[in-house]
């Protein structure tokens, strides 16, 4: 039983890193992904200071559980991160100012990371507070690799660096593109698809087409309906 | 009855009251603890700032005279410090970049020429529009006296990065703001 219980603290830990990657198969904070990662620097300062947030949310939000309506949970989660982010900023700012300034720009973007919210509307709001901390650190590592991977192809072949230090620039001219939008979503699409190819499309959940689901279950008349739709499509 | 509307409508206002007045609460005081030491914290910035941009200065005093503003509330210089030697001057200039405000610092010599240009804070999101705030790409402006135009693009003299011309406008534009200033102080005096 002990065993059991070992293996599924071991699974929540390590499902972020491949097999839930938040950035590449869960598809959140797709936003800051492609904003950070024109270079390995920047996106590992962004993993790490959402791993951080991550983290503590996760343990405040699963601790507050039992306490928060479901009515207004949203906006309780929005107020405790926020919150979390800003105390953090300011203690940085005054106690660390030298990782302030290697990490400052990248807090106030972490409001708005969707990872953050989606743990707790996802996990946190449904294990203990242990569980929660173990997503936590798994989906922070996760992202922050995914961000690091990607920092590493567009630093490479957009700047010819790999944390600033000169590699292909030696041999090929930086490619632009690579530090832009669309260089951005191009290796973004390559790591997804690595990444799905790696899972197996494992990671998929099947999806269950039963009425119960359904958003219009309540005006459905019933199997009728349903053939018909089909048919339509 | 009693029991539903306390569950339906009390219970998550007060909730989400009380959260929020917590949060609220940890805020100020987090607040309070972290200003002074910030507020410390830029000063000793800004005074380490201004002897990079200005290295043959012994000390700086305020300015008290009239400050430029090309865009008032967007485009002004903030504050000046004067080298006690007369070697030059530091002129603190806010300019509105793509995030937002963007403060930053130039220094010019008592010959006009800019020494060099720092930017001290920002909300540009990483990436392009921080590229226009490293080292290389700020001593392009070194040794400068005069900008001919607010606009990076127009002006000729800078090589800029394209796609990222905002940010590098706004510095330009601070840029033309201090060499302004400089000019209508009459040189250091």
């Amino acid at each position: 039983m002990a065993e059991t219980k070992k293996k599924s603290k071991l699974s929540i830990l390590t499902n972020g890193i491949i097999k839930e990657n938040p950035a590449l198969v869960l598809v959140l904070g797709t936003c800051p992904t492609l904003a950070t990662t024109s270079s390995v620097a920047n996106g590992f300062g962004m993993g790490v200071s959402a791993a951080a947030v991550l983290i503590c949310s996760n343990i405040v939000i699963s601790a507050l559980r039992n306490v928060i309506p479901d009515k207004v949970r949203i906006p309780c989660y929005i107020v405790v991160i926020a919150g979390f982010v800003t105390v953090v900023q300011l203690l940085l700012q005054a106690f660390v100012p030298s990782l302030y300034s290697a990490l400052g720009l990248f807090i106030p973007l972490i409001v708005v990371n969707c990872i953050i919210l989606g743990r707790a509307e996802m996990f946190a709001n449904k294990n203990s507070v242990i569980d929660s901390a173990l997503d936590g650190v798994g989906m922070g590592i996760g992202f922050t690799f995914a961000l690091v991977c990607m920092g590493t192809v567009r630093e490479l072949l957009g700047s010819g660096t790999w944390l600033g230090i000169p590699i292909l620039s030696k041999f090929i001219p930086g490619m632009g593109i690579f530090n832009l939008a669309p260089g951005g979503f191009f290796v973004f699409a390559i790591l997804m698809a690595f990444v799905t190819y790696l899972t197996k499309d494992k990671s998929k959940i099947k999806k269950d087409f039963g009425c119960a689901g359904c958003a219009m279950a309540s005006v459905c008349t019933g199997e009728e309906d349903r053939k018909g739709a089909e048919e339509a499509c | 009855m009693k029991s539903n509307t306390y569950k339906e409508y009390i219970a998550p206002v007060v909730v989400l009251v009380a959260i929020c007045l917590v949060i609220t609460t940890a805020l100020a005081a987090t607040y309070n603890v972290a200003n002074p030491i910030i507020i410390k914290n830029a000063k000793a910035t800004a005074d380490a700032a201004r002897v990079e941009l200005l290295p043959d200065a012994d000390a700086f005093t305020p300015y008290d005279g009239k400050l430029v503003a090309e865009e008032p509330g967007k485009v002004y210089v903030s504050e000046v410090y004067v080298a006690n030697n007369k070697t030059g001057m530091v002129a603190t200039v806010m300019t509105n970049s793509f995030g937002g405000a963007l403060t930053m610092m130039v220094g010019i010599d008592n010959k006009g020429n800019v020494t060099g240009v720092k930017v001290t804070n920002h909300s540009d999101t990483p990436g392009l529009g921080t590229k226009n705030m490293t080292v290389d790409y700020l001593a392009q402006y070194k040794g400068l006296s005069k900008m001919n135009s607010t606009s990076v693009k127009d002006d000729g003299q800078i090589k800029y990065i394209s796609g990222a011309s905002v940010t590098g406008s706004a510095i330009h534009y601070g840029v033309y703001c201090a060499l302004d200033q400089y000019s209508k102080m009459g040189g250091v005096q």
